[in-house]
């Protein structure tokens, strides 16, 4: 018979080591993805300097409105898809917390954005909406967590319905950034989510696909 | 990292353990596994409690007339517990037909196993009692292949051996065919570090004496065996296995009777953990293993059962108001976005024990058949790893709450 404690300790040794290539295996997926992500988030930042140039271009050199608009709708659907790609990551993320830091670059992007559509529509008398989505960022609050899925849900048909016509902007309300907070005071923003339309209409609970609707395309004939 | 993410790297951990456990002392043994030492021709005694055996009592007698081992040195006891059937009748049949079958009426039922096999193990003659369920065969070879372990050391009390199902007609015994096979092996495993924690009652063979000072089984109990076998660990007895030593017993054929016998089981357990939970550290390996094994794994299931019962709860609750939100809304349901998960480390460690479990499985399976070649089902092999092992939680929670309740029935 084999000594006990000799292969209590054999399996007790395999089991740590194994347990430990595991984690250290974790940690540099993690990282890799938290690489990744930040690659494309530089790649997005150079986008948005990009934009902020064609805003002065458009002034000083004349260029098409439409050009000006397609170009933020692009960009608006690229950083889009790059969140959803961050947050797919970050669910998945047990090791580290460093995710939360691009979250916040993001948003800081996605309020840029804001900022610069509205210039264009004001520049260029476009007749997109700007449909901005203020959320709490990892709640752990159920009722709140299904009505920001409905929401978001909600908005992204809206915008697979009038790709055009509408700009989304999906924005973490408490992640405590400054220029998120001076938003909210301004529009008397005291519990998430709520959806700001064109900056004059914000909907605190949840509208339906119709009432959506009236609401963002009557703003329009204001 | 929450709760759930820790309680869930603890249970990695220790499946990981056992896994690891097993296979290195497989590996470390394998030529000896099936091994046995010589057994010396000594007189033993059968006991056999019975209580409404008619249909199998007259099969394990017979059966025990053709065991390779001289029919003189055997003493068959049988005790009856006021059964209702006609088991008095086929066994006083076989005393006419045997000399070596003695019958042990009792007046009043008592309800469990313990009191009829302590009314037997008194009775019995010979230095050595084998416990025989009414409806379980031993091989013909058995009894020599456990003997020589009492023989060999004085302080070896209890030796069990493998013991296998006899029928797979329905689904339920089918798995329990697979889970036997699994068990005997595990406890084999078990041996090899000192550890049988049980010398299941259904085939065991015990030194009388040994049983006897340690006060016989206890009525109170529901799995008076592991009772029996922890209670003469903390006196300084040893256990035993001997895996090549085959008893084919029959399995409960309905799901509903398998679920009372877990039930059973599992009360069983909790009793003696509790009962022995001092010994915890003490003792040999019952307080360094055995205790803190059964301690862990009880603990881990509550707590997995609970967590599990909370994420349920939590998803259900969160699917049912994002369908009546959406519903309202008239939004989308479901998005391609739902349906892209990033994998997590827990992912990672939950499919390699997943894998692990697959092929510790197969390994087992592949090794008793050696012991007695059958041909496997695969599509069975996955559902008794798909739906049977996730039936336990379920089994947990009703044992735990008979408990809470203070339902100790037989």
């Amino acid at each position: 018979m084999v000594n006990t404690k000799h292969a209590f300790w054999m399996a007790f040794f395999f089991t740590l080591a194994v347990f430990l290539i595991g984690l250290l295996v974790g940690i540099f997926v993690e990282n890799a993805r938290a690489d990744n992500i930040q690659n494309v988030l530089l790649d997005s930042e150079i986008n948005l300097l990009d934009e902020q140039l064609k805003e002065n271009a458009i002034q000083e050199f004349n260029i098409s409105c439409n050009l000006a608009k397609n170009s933020t709708f692009n960009f608006a659907d690229k950083i889009y898809e790059e969140a959803l790609r961050l947050e797919k990551y970050d669910s998945a993320s047990k090791m580290k917390d460093t995710l939360t830091i691009f979250h916040k670059r993001y948003d800081l992007l996605r309020i840029l954005l804001w900022t610069n559509s509205m210039k264009i529509r004001s520049k260029c008398h476009s007749d997109f909406h700007t449909i901005v989505y203020l959320y709490d960022y990892d709640t752990r609050d159920i009722s709140k967590k299904a009505e920001q899925i409905a929401m978001s849900n909600l908005l992204l048909d809206f915008k697979y319905k009038y790709p055009q016509e509408t700009l989304l902007i999906p924005i973490a309300a408490n992640l405590n950034i400054e220029s998120i907070n001076l938003i909210k005071e301004e529009y008397n923003v005291t519990n998430s989510p709520v959806i700001i339309i064109d900056e004059s209409m914000v909907i605190r609970s949840l509208p339906t696909f119709n009432g959506l609707e009236n609401i963002v395309f009557q703003s329009n004939n204001k | 990292m929450d709760l759930i993410d820790i309680v869930f790297l603890i249970y990695t951990f220790a499946g990981l353990y056992m896994l690891s456990l097993f296979f290195f002392v497989y590996i470390l043994n394998r030529k000896k596994i099936f091994e046995h030492p010589k057994c010396k021709l000594e007189p033993v005694s059968i006991v056999i409690p019975c209580y409404n055996e008619a249909e199998h009592i007259g099969k394990t007698l017979e059966c025990l007339q053709k065991l390779d081992y001289p029919q003189s040195l055997i003493e068959i006891i049988i005790v009856d517990d006021c059964s209702k059937d006609n088991s008095i009748e086929i066994i006083k049949k076989y005393i006419a037909k045997f000399k070596n079958i003695m019958l042990i009426t009792s007046k009043k039922n008592s309800g469990g196993a313990a009191i009829p096999t302590n009314i037997g193990i008194k009775s019995a003659k010979s230095k050595y009692a084998i416990t025989l369920d009414a409806e379980t065969y031993p091989d013909p070879g058995s009894i020599k292949k456990m003997l020589g372990l009492l023989q060999e050391d004085e302080k070896v009390a209890a030796v069990t051996g493998s013991i296998l199902t006899r029928h797979q007609n329905s689904w339920i015994q089918k798995m329990q065919a697979i889970e036997y096979d699994i068990t005997s092996l595990f406890r084999k495993i078990l041996d090899l570090v000192d550890s049988v924690y049980v010398t299941p009652g259904a085939f065991a063979m015990y030194r009388k004496e040994a049983v006897i000072k340690a006060g016989l089984f206890d009525p109170s109990n529901l799995t008076q065996d592991i009772e029996m076998v922890w209670r003469l660990l903390s006196k300084g007895y040893k256990a035993r296995m001997s895996l090549a030593a085959k008893a084919h017993t029959e399995t409960p054929y309905k799901f509903k009777d398998w679920w009372n016998q877990r039930n059973r089981w599992n009360i069983g357990g909790t009793q003696t953990l509790l009962k022995y939970k001092s010994l915890i550290f003490k003792k040999g390996m019952l307080g360094n293993f055995i205790i803190p094994y059964f301690a862990i794994s009880l603990i881990l299931s509550i707590l997995g059962i609970f967590l599990f019962i909370f994420m349920i709860i939590k998803n259900i609750s969160i699917y049912y108001l994002v369908t009546k939100y959406s519903l309202f809304a008239s939004a989308s349901l479901l998005t391609l976005r739902d349906l892209a998960v990033a994998p997590s480390i827990m992912s990672y460690f939950g499919i390699a024990l997943f894998i692990l479990g697959l092929w510790m499985t197969f390994f087992s399976l592949g090794i008793m058949r050696y012991l007695e070649p059958k041909k496997r089902n695969v599509l069975n092999i996955i559902m008794f790893l798909f739906i049977y092992s996730f039936i336990y939680p379920l089994i947990m929670i009703d044992s735990k709450s008979k408990m809470i309740r203070g339902i100790y029935k037989w």
